[in-house]
């Protein structure tokens, strides 16, 4: 088996998405020349792949930060509601007795 | 709530797409756009949500601000009350001048019938010199019967007009004011625990995020250490192993936090095959450290 024939078994058994590999793997069959030009621009791709991975993780990571957040804004929005009724229905009570005491 | 909404939304339909199975995926680059988009746009919406709330605050407190008008108010209300009471007592005091001149014009009156009662005749005179003394008596009670009444009156004034025209005008707003004051100091003590909390809220989320990126070198430094050292290609010097060690417990305590979590444990996997792929690619006897350089 040559070099480019195993490099292709290679990379279709890696465990990694198939669009991946099938990009892989035109990438090596489009190249005429094969030799280790063609290697280097493979793993030239799977660094850039592997880096992509690693920043979705990243991605995910953040957007639950993020989820934590809006979880902690909805409820602080809910507790300032509740303070706006709580606030206005104090203040009509005095308003009320202060009347009330200006009349006597 | 909505922006909540829309991210469990956006991230439910991501999710979704992904258990499609890979022929139906975007690529790992496309959901990264998209990813980057949506938390960009998250991000933004958190800020301007906080920026929201402190308005909402200020709204709110627009009801406690207007009592401290009260509070203001109410000194000057006391000082109202004791200026009312100053021109309460001028006007009491006018009208015992006022009452003393009448005495006096009865005096006057008095002594001038006395005088006619001597032009009379003398037995007039003893006569008239008696009602003149009991005119001067006379005078002289209705003086201190003026005088009493007015000081009755006045007292009377005082004490029920003007203390009571001062406790209504103050009452009812110092009343307010006390309590404004109180519902004022209520309502700082719970802005001060809203604010703590959104201030922890957001300094949780900086952390995250920054831990979160923290990581993501760390990886891509690991990444670039373990394809050199599969290559072999340089001595490590102590520092690179000190380093390459704070990778390992890295990689350590990403392994732990991806087997917590289905998705990013999907993407770790792959990060591992792509590894394991690179490292048979590898035996073919091709690579460069110029490869992690450009694609760093």
């Amino acid at each position: 088996m040559d070099k480019k024939s195993k490099l292709i078994k290679a990379i279709q058994g890696a465990k990694v998405e198939d669009d991946f590999k099938t990009e892989l793997i035109n990438l090596v069959e489009a190249d005429e020349n094969f030799g280790p030009d063609t290697i280097k621009k493979v793993q030239e791709k799977i660094t850039e792949h592997a880096y992509d991975a690693i920043d979705e993780m990243t991605n995910l990571e953040i957007e639950d930060a993020l989820a934590d957040f809006n979880r902690e804004i909805d409820q602080l929005d809910k507790d300032i509601s509740q303070f706006e009724d709580d606030i206005n229905q104090k203040a009509d009570e005095i308003d009320t007795n202060a009347l009330r005491n200006e009349i006597k | 709530m909505l922006q909540n909404r829309e991210n469990v939304v956006q991230r439910e339909n991501l999710d979704d797409e992904q258990d499609k199975g890979p022929e139906q995926n975007p690529s790992l680059a496309e959901l990264k756009d998209q990813r980057k988009e949506a938390l960009s746009g998250g991000i933004n919406k958190a800020g301007e949500r906080v920026r929201g709330l402190g308005l909402k605050i200020i709204g709110i407190l627009k009801r406690v601000g207007g009592a401290a008008e009260y509070i203001l108010v109410a000194p000057e209300a006391a000082a109202g009350a004791a200026k009312f009471a100053h021109e309460r007592t001028k006007v009491v005091d006018e009208k015992i001048e006022a009452g003393m001149d009448k005495a006096a014009e009865w005096t006057s009156e008095a002594v001038d019938k006395a005088g006619e009662g001597i032009k009379v005749g003398y037995e007039s005179v003893a006569r008239g010199v008696k009602k003149g003394a009991e005119g001067l008596e006379k005078g002289a009670d209705a003086v201190d019967t003026a005088m009493d009444k007015a000081a009755y009156w006045t007292s009377a004034v005082v004490d029920k007009g003007v203390d009571k025209g001062a406790r209504a005008i103050t009452a009812g707003r110092e009343f307010a004011g006390e309590k404004y004051e109180s519902l004022g100091n209520w309502a700082k003590e719970k802005i001060t625990g809203f604010q703590e909390r959104g201030r922890r809220a957001v300094d949780k989320f900086l952390e995250d995020r920054k831990n979160a990126k923290e990581r993501n070198q760390a990886l891509k430094d690991g990444w670039k250490e373990a394809e050199a050292s599969i290559r072999g290609e340089k001595r490590r010097t102590k520092a690179e192993m000190n380093s390459n060690r704070r990778h390992d417990k890295m990689n350590a305590e990403m392994e732990k936090r991806m087997a917590r979590d289905e998705k990013n444990r999907a993407r770790w996997q792959e990060l591992q095959a792509m590894y394991g792929m690179s490292k048979e690619i590898q035996k073919l006897g091709v690579g460069q450290q110029e490869i992690m350089d450009k694609a760093a």
